[in-house]
């Protein structure tokens, strides 16, 4: 899953595509959501077939696929799953108006 | 016969070490990098070599890279120097290895820079991106 939003950084790349990369539940302080962003979902799906390809022994695999990371602090919750992360990005000013996408899509 | 210094030397290395290099397992390898968690295609805790090749924020051809023994568990430095010829940049982060990942250390990256006098300054800014990632056994 992914949510799809476009953002425009500093530097004027525009990103369309997030996803949630990780989610540390900090105990009784705080959830650290990490996001990344990317310029498409084509480039994550080029990502996606690097690392599978490498998984396979393809030691010629490589992609060039920009990435832009920025961790968000939620309040401590116990049981935040990676989906309700997403819920909880949608409900940020950044990510206002972002559509759910599936990565299979 | 003594040889002199215009004299080609053919030098033999048949048979030494160089033979013996294992070839590394490419574990990651995205030239644009991230600055935020790697994925690997497999585990640290199978290799006990590692190299992480990283880069600046100054572009893909500011680069470096770190060796790591016996990798899993451990969290290397990584360090990019930038000198504009006025200002020396210095962008480093401290990652975490575990498993199938490489993760940064918390909030452990930031910048220092050191200008002429007594100018200096430091940001938490995440400059270090990681490009590429080798392993293997040997």
């Amino acid at each position: 899953m992914g949510l799809k939003k476009h953002i425009t950084l500093p530097n004027g790349i525009q990103l369309n595509y997030h996803r949630v990369v990780s989610l540390h539940i900090q105990t009784n302080n705080q959830n650290v959501i990490e996001v990344a962003g990317y310029t498409s979902q084509t480039k994550r799906r080029e990502e996606i077939e690097c690392m599978e390809a490498l998984a396979n022994g393809d030691n010629d695999a490589s992609c060039d696929v920009f990435i832009e990371t920025a961790a968000y602090i939620a309040p401590y919750e116990q049981d935040m799953t990676v989906e309700s992360a997403y819920g909880y990005l949608k409900s940020l000013p950044e990510f206002e108006g972002a559509e759910d996408v599936m990565e299979t899509d | 016969m003594a040889l002199s210094l215009k004299d080609p030397v053919i030098m033999n290395i048949t048979g030494t070490a160089s033979n013996n290099v294992p070839k590394p397992s490419i574990l990651y390898n995205n030239s644009s990098g991230t600055n935020g968690t790697v994925s690997l295609s497999a585990s640290a805790a199978n290799y006990n070599h590692m190299r992480i090749f990283f880069r600046s924020s100054d572009g893909t051809e500011f680069v470096s890279s770190v060796d790591v023994h016996s990798p899993n568990g451990k969290r290397p430095n990584l360090v990019v120097v930038y000198d504009s010829s006025t200002v020396m940049y210095f962008k480093a982060k401290t990652v975490y290895i575990n498993g199938k990942s490489i993760t940064n250390n918390g909030t452990g990256y930031g910048e220092a820079w050191v200008a002429g006098g007594s100018t200096s300054g430091r940001s938490n800014s995440n400059y270090v991106y990681i490009t590429r990632v080798e392993a293997w056994n040997e």
